[in-house]
């Protein structure tokens, strides 16, 4: 891919993940923990990491939460949401180099989603310093597992729809 | 005086009723999750699929269960006869420590940190809430009182929490020996 089309492929995909990321702000979620949602961004990072490899899922993500803020205005959220993301990404990656075919793609997801709790919880522990906060640890890791869930069966379906983007797009530049 | 035996003899059943229902919910709660995961362990080694995956599965399945287990196992309800204490903190830095056991009036407090982030915190006698805040989300306030020994009330925007312990009073033998 050029340097032009790479710029406007990626770009394309930051825009996507930042609408469901804005979107996902408005829809309520039904549990009382501070902070907790679905994650449905991370399927697009997560789609890009398995077509495009790590270079360019780590640029979706971090613009991504970079523009995020600029959009949402919650300077709160800045640093759970780059800590979480940043861990979940790297666990995907090192599991995805090893493991390759080997592990399903949902399955990769939920590793993704405990990480990525377990680095939320981490910043928590880090600002409250305080080890009632345990409690919820439990909780985080089970609803992480579920939201992993949802993303990576989420994330099949943009790879699918990815790959014919990708499909057409190499036709095209074979004919021009 | 038969009727003071009778009372006696039914004593148990007194305290049985008096089990706040909370706590039976809570403890009927976390069995109800941890034998729900323990199923599904169990199902996910004769599930057919690929080895690592299983495996990674039941690794993650397993953790999880593992978490919840040990948060049963260091739950403890609130003994009779024990200190509450209330401890409130900011950037885990401890603001105040109240004896919930030894406030007779009903009183409130205002936090105010500088970046203008207030909570509003009500005390009463063996009960402590957060009534008001002005973050964007309103957790703590929706987390009603504080139960010792149950999950702390956090305000994640302002880095403040609320957690009750109880604390055994020091007998007088310990004093005397």
């Amino acid at each position: 891919m050029s340097s032009t089309k790479r710029l406007v492929y990626l770009s394309l995909l930051i825009c996507l993940s930042l609408v469901i990321y804005v979107v996902e702000l408005g829809l309520p979620f039904p549990l009382p923990i501070s902070g907790a949602k679905l994650g449905l961004a991370n399927m697009i990072s997560l789609a890009v990491l398995i077509l495009d490899g790590p270079g360019a899922a780590f640029t979706v993500l971090i613009l991504r939460i970079l523009l995020g803020q600029f959009l949402t205005g919650q300077i709160v959220s800045f640093s759970f949401s780059l800590c979480g993301g940043l861990i979940s990404l790297l666990g995907m990656t090192f599991l995805h180099q090893c493991l390759k075919e080997r592990v399903s793609l949902w399955l990769l997801s939920m590793v993704g989603g405990i990480l990525h709790n377990i680095g939320q919880f981490c910043v928590a522990l880090w600002l409250m310093r305080r080890m009632a906060l345990l409690y919820y640890l439990p909780f985080l890791l089970a609803l992480g597992l579920i939201c992993g869930l949802i993303n990576g069966l989420g994330a099949q379906f943009v790879i699918l729809h990815l790959q014919k983007l990708k499909a057409k797009q190499a036709s095209h530049s074979f004919r021009a | 005086m038969s009727i003071t035996q009778g009372k006696s003899s039914f004593d148990f059943l007194y305290i049985i009723g008096n089990h706040s229902n909370d706590e039976i919910f809570t403890l009927f709660k976390f069995h109800t999750i941890i034998i729900l995961l323990l199923n599904i362990l169990m199902g996910v080694r004769n599930i057919q699929m690929k080895k690592t995956n299983r495996n990674l599965l039941f690794l993650l399945l397993s953790l999880t269960l593992a978490s919840f287990i040990l948060l049963l196992l260091f739950e403890q309800p609130a003994a009779k006869g024990s200190d509450l204490i209330a401890i409130i903190s900011r950037d885990g830095k401890p603001l105040e420590r109240i004896n919930l056991n030894e406030v007779t009036a009903p009183y409130t407090l205002v936090f105010e940190d500088d970046q203008g982030g207030r909570n509003t915190v009500a005390v009463s006698p063996c009960h402590i809430c957060i009534v008001s805040s002005n973050c964007p989300d309103q957790l703590c306030v929706k987390h009603g009182p504080v139960e010792a020994g149950g999950p702390p009330a956090v305000c994640l925007p302002h880095h403040f929490m609320i957690e009750v312990i109880s604390e055994t009073k020091p007998q007088i033998d310990t004093y005397t020996h």
